[in-house]
């Protein structure tokens, strides 16, 4: 890649990412203050049925002492929804740029990554609120909650593959609009975001079948993600250098199948869309 | 030096009956078996730096799948393409533009879209905003703009990245007059300033001017590619009558030819050949314009009444007809007892071209030997 065709490809990844920021809260009355109001109804919801209701306790931060079952949730819960609102919503703009796509050349990544980058910009605006929240309950200021940078570097490139990915194949398969969001929500549940880890079983029998279910955890990328970020924001501790190693495995895998499966299937989206 | 190489390059589609994307049509219909219908195949051409060509060819010659493919938006199936310079390519005046920014930062948006950094924009925008003319409107959101204002921003935007290789796909035809002659003036002044500009074109008026080759596309393949006056010449003494033929059945359509005068007014004859089965009543023919307007139509009543069954000959001779310059089309129906359809042949499948005159300032379907005078 030239050097000309990579400014050309940046300038125009930054004005989509402009579209997309300004498009998004337009015309609503409270606007970008939807970023972190959303998350906190959520997390008001979640904490009033599975604290409130369902008696579920959160962890005693080790060695920070925290013990807070709504901050616990939302060290989880926003980088979860970080992911999923930029793979679905990368689905959405691919679909939606077919007249650009059919008339003018570019990077067309591009789409897709610039949606991931619009919604980076909004988790990193709730991180900063996180690390201010965590370190008002940790009452100190620890050096583990830079660690939250190469997460989130991690995390972003484990999110484009993803979404290089899907938006790509749902063009092909739109059933993948819908099957999508179910498997989100499996996803989520398999994720100990909303109960403590310390809840799943080692084996869960489900009729005819036993299933090694804390093996199979240990498969989710998304464990090792939502796990480093409760380590240095409610912990206060550094992740394990098996979670460092399962998150620079499942970023590296995703995007470099993401890449590979964009790169060739967009070269027919001018047909598809 | 070559600014556009093409080798052998094939195309091919999916054909639209086939282009579903659900599961259900994955799993009910085995892959392999979806039918594909190829719009070029085997096309090669080289276009030297400075030169401007014309794509011509009938619709679904695959002229404007081979302008897309020279821009990168399509990938050959075969063959490949080369294009080392900066390529601007008009394919739809104001493409990428979002209803909901304003004009000035659409021009942002579409400005990089065609490959330039946000500095060059910012140097060019006086320019830009000069040529659209759009007064307090650019900051006003595009969906506010009427179709010309659309246009107007569109081609200024494209002409003004300053590109080496210009693709144009008929956008010309939008706007008003006082518009399409300044984009006519802005094209020349670019090829007069060494821009390589590939067109494509459904008409041919004023390509013997604008371009130094014309090539010519016919089914897929470069049927001719020379000298603009000479291919021109050809397409429309020749390509005019296009052979289609159908499979034969009881009552059916085989062909219909057009050939015609270059003269005015406007003559020609429309040959048609359809197998009678016995049950043709009526054979009419319609002549329409470009996009479908209805000009006339002629009926024949029971032409074939005293013939035997079989494959007849129908001519039908026009003389006089003060047609102006464009693309015009002929469509036959078979009617057979108590006004059924028994065949139809469509006018996209049948176009003829007039052309004379200049070609600018003109709209409409009719002309004359227009005579002025000022009183005095």
């Amino acid at each position: 890649m030239t050097t000309k065709s990579f400014r050309h490809d940046f300038s125009v990844f930054r004005l989509l990412v402009q579209r997309e920021l300004r498009a998004r809260y337009r015309r609503t009355v409270f606007g970008w203050a939807w970023s972190t109001l959303n998350p906190l109804a959520l997390a008001v919801v979640y904490t009033i049925v599975f604290n409130g209701f369902l008696k579920l306790q959160a962890p005693v931060g080790s060695p920070s002492g925290v013990k807070n079952f709504t901050f616990h949730l939302l060290a989880g819960l926003l980088p979860w929804n970080f992911m999923v609102n930029s793979v679905m919503n990368s689905l959405a703009a691919v679909l939606g740029s077919g007249p650009l796509v059919k008339r003018v050349r570019f990077n067309r990544a591009n789409i897709s990554i610039s949606v991931v980058a619009a919604w980076l910009f909004s988790f990193v605006i709730e991180l900063m609120l996180l690390l201010v929240a965590a370190i008002a309950l940790q009452r100190s200021f620890r050096l583990a909650f830079f660690v939250v940078i190469p997460v989130l570097i991690l995390q972003t490139i484990f999110v484009c593959g993803l979404s290089l990915l899907f938006s790509a194949l749902n063009v092909f398969l739109r059933d993948l609009s819908y099957i999508l969001p179910v498997f989100f929500l499996l996803w989520l549940y398999t994720t100990p975001i909303l109960y403590p880890a310390d809840l799943i079983p080692v084996k869960t029998t489900i009729g005819p079948f036993t299933l090694p279910t804390l093996k199979l955890l240990s498969y989710n990328p998304m464990l090792y993600f939502v796990n480093a970020y409760r380590d240095a924001l409610y912990n206060g501790r550094y992740p394990s250098p098996n979670g460092w190693f399962a998150m620079v495995v499942s970023a590296i895998g995703a995007f470099a199948i993401g890449w590979a499966v964009y790169g060739r299937l967009q070269r027919r989206f001018a047909e598809e869309l | 030096m070559s600014a556009v190489v093409v080798e052998h390059v094939t195309k091919t589609f999916r054909s639209p009956s086939a282009s579903s994307n659900t599961l259900k049509d994955r799993v009910v219909r085995k892959s392999g078996a979806r039918e594909r219908f190829t719009a070029l195949e085997d096309v090669s051409l080289t276009v030297n730096e400075g030169e401007s060509i014309a794509l011509i060819g009938s619709n679904g010659s695959g002229k404007s799948t081979l302008l897309k493919l020279i821009a990168g938006i399509l990938y050959p199936d075969t063959g490949t393409i080369a294009c080392p310079q900066r390529l601007s390519a008009l394919l739809e005046l104001g493409a990428g533009f979002h209803p909901d920014l304003t004009g000035r930062e659409n021009v942002f948006l579409n400005a990089a879209l065609l490959g330039l950094t946000s500095k060059e924009t910012r140097d060019r925008f006086d320019d830009i905003v000069g040529f659209a003319d759009l007064g307090k409107f650019i900051d006003a959101p595009v969906r506010n703009y009427s179709s010309g204002m659309y246009a107007r921003l569109g081609f200024a935007v494209a002409v003004n990245t300053r590109p080496e290789v210009l693709l144009v796909d008929e956008v010309l035809a939008v706007g008003d007059e006082v518009f399409q002659r300044r984009c006519i003036q802005r094209m020349n002044d670019l090829r007069a300033s060494g821009v390589t500009i590939i067109t494509v074109s459904h008409g041919v008026q004023g390509l013997r001017e604008f371009c130094d080759r014309v090539i010519w596309l016919d089914h897929g393949r470069v049927k001719q590619d020379g000298n603009s006056s000479d291919v021109i010449d050809e397409y429309l003494g020749k390509a005019i009558g296009l052979v289609h033929a159908t499979t034969e059945s009881n009552n059916r359509i085989l062909e219909v030819a057009v050939t015609s005068s270059q003269d005015f007014p406007w003559t020609g004859t429309i040959r048609v050949r359809v197998s009678d089965g016995g049950g043709v009543e009526r054979v009419i023919v319609g002549l329409l314009t470009h996009s479908g307007t209805v000009l006339g139509t002629w009926n024949a009543l029971t032409p074939f009444s005293n013939k035997q069954s079989g494959r007849q000959e129908l001519q039908l001779q026009l003389d006089g007809l003060p047609l102006a310059s464009g693309h015009y089309g002929v469509s036959v129906t078979l009617a057979g007892p108590n006004e059924s359809t028994l065949d139809w042949w469509p006018a996209a499948s049948t176009g003829f071209e007039v052309a004379h005159g200049t070609g600018v300032g003109e709209a409409g379907f009719l002309t004359a030997n227009p005579i002025w005078s000022v009183r005095e």
